[in-house]
């Protein structure tokens, strides 16, 4: 599985006024960039604070690569692929991590709603997302704290 | 301030068309959608769902301990728009809100891209910015006010 980069990044530039509102800019810039607290991003975000009188909180790449041998996605019993299998972690600074998976295998649960820590795969998915993962403000995932499946309600008929 | 985690939002799609995304944070400083450990992550998701990951988008964000300049002249609703050309005429409009009085010309409406801090902008997006498919632009002669309010209903 290997996934090809785009031909250029986003450089996005996040503005908040004195009101409290906030406003973007958006452009493209070279894949090579990928700091955007140097290069390119630093020197558009400098220019650009300095024709404004809003205060420029936040300087953002995104980087977006695509697989082109993806697919196709597996048939197997799954009851419906708008079900998400939610997953809740606990973390270093003591808040909680939830994490939704759609379309989940009937593997993952034990009796159908709660998620089975024991199945293999949900061990693997658990280990990497301690292993490799953290919250926004960078605290460690720390363990799994239980998880079981959402549906969403069904339109109902008028 | 210290770089935050980096942002990663996997795309799937299932058998039957309908797509969602899981986003989720790793240190700051990975970069590579290729990345093992970002790989390791997305292929655990792989192995638990009917789906497929077909799309990752990383962001890397760099905050800044700023503040508004307090009873501006002009508010986020105004912008400084210049107007950049690509290959074959195209346009690359960009706006940067919440512009200062002082890059305003006499009317109070027309920017000369060609001094001052306008031009040190352009320059910095032709010298580092792109169209979409990595085109070359090219700096304007002039920008403009753009006001962006709603219209009042009568």
């Amino acid at each position: 599985m290997a996934f090809d980069l785009n031909p250029s990044n986003v450089l996005q530039l996040l503005f908040r006024d004195a009101n409290g509102k906030h406003a973007s800019m958006k452009m493209y810039i070279d894949s090579g960039e990928t700091d955007p607290s140097a290069g390119g991003a630093a020197a558009i975000s400098a220019a650009a604070a300095a024709l404004s009188d809003s205060a420029l909180y936040e300087t953002q790449i995104l980087i977006v690569a695509e697989d082109s041998s993806a697919g196709p996605a597996t048939s197997g019993d799954y009851d419906r692929p708008s079900d998400k299998a939610l997953f809740r972690f606990n973390t270093a600074d003591g808040t909680i991590v939830h994490q939704q998976i759609g379309a989940p295998l009937n593997t993952v649960f034990s009796n159908a709603w709660d998620v089975d820590a024991l199945d293999s795969g949900v061990a693997a998915y658990i280990a990497a997302m301690i292993t490799n993962c953290t919250t926004q403000e960078g605290a460690a995932l720390i363990a799994f704290d239980g998880g079981n499946r959402r549906r969403p309600p069904r339109r109902k008929q008028q | 301030m210290a770089a935050l985690s980096t942002r990663v939002k996997a795309t799937f799609k299932t058998r039957y068309g309908l797509e969602f995304s899981m986003t989720f944070y790793v240190p700051p400083g990975i970069v590579d959608p290729n990345d093992s450990r970002v790989q390791a992550v997305i292929a655990a998701i792989n192995a638990v769902t009917n789906a497929y990951c077909f799309r990752i988008e990383i962001t890397a964000a760099n905050p800044h301990a700023v503040t508004p300049t307090s009873s501006p002249d002009y508010v986020n609703e105004d912008k400084a728009e210049f107007v950049f050309s690509g290959e074959g005429g195209t346009a690359h409009t960009l706006k940067v809100p919440g512009l200062k009085a002082a890059i305003l010309t006499g009317d109070n409406e027309t920017i000369n891209a060609l001094a001052g801090t306008p031009h040190a902008f352009c320059i910095a997006v032709t010298t580092y910015g792109q169209g979409a498919g990595g085109e070359t632009l090219v700096q304007p002669a002039l920008g403009h006010r753009r006001a962006a309010r709603k219209t009042l209903k009568k």
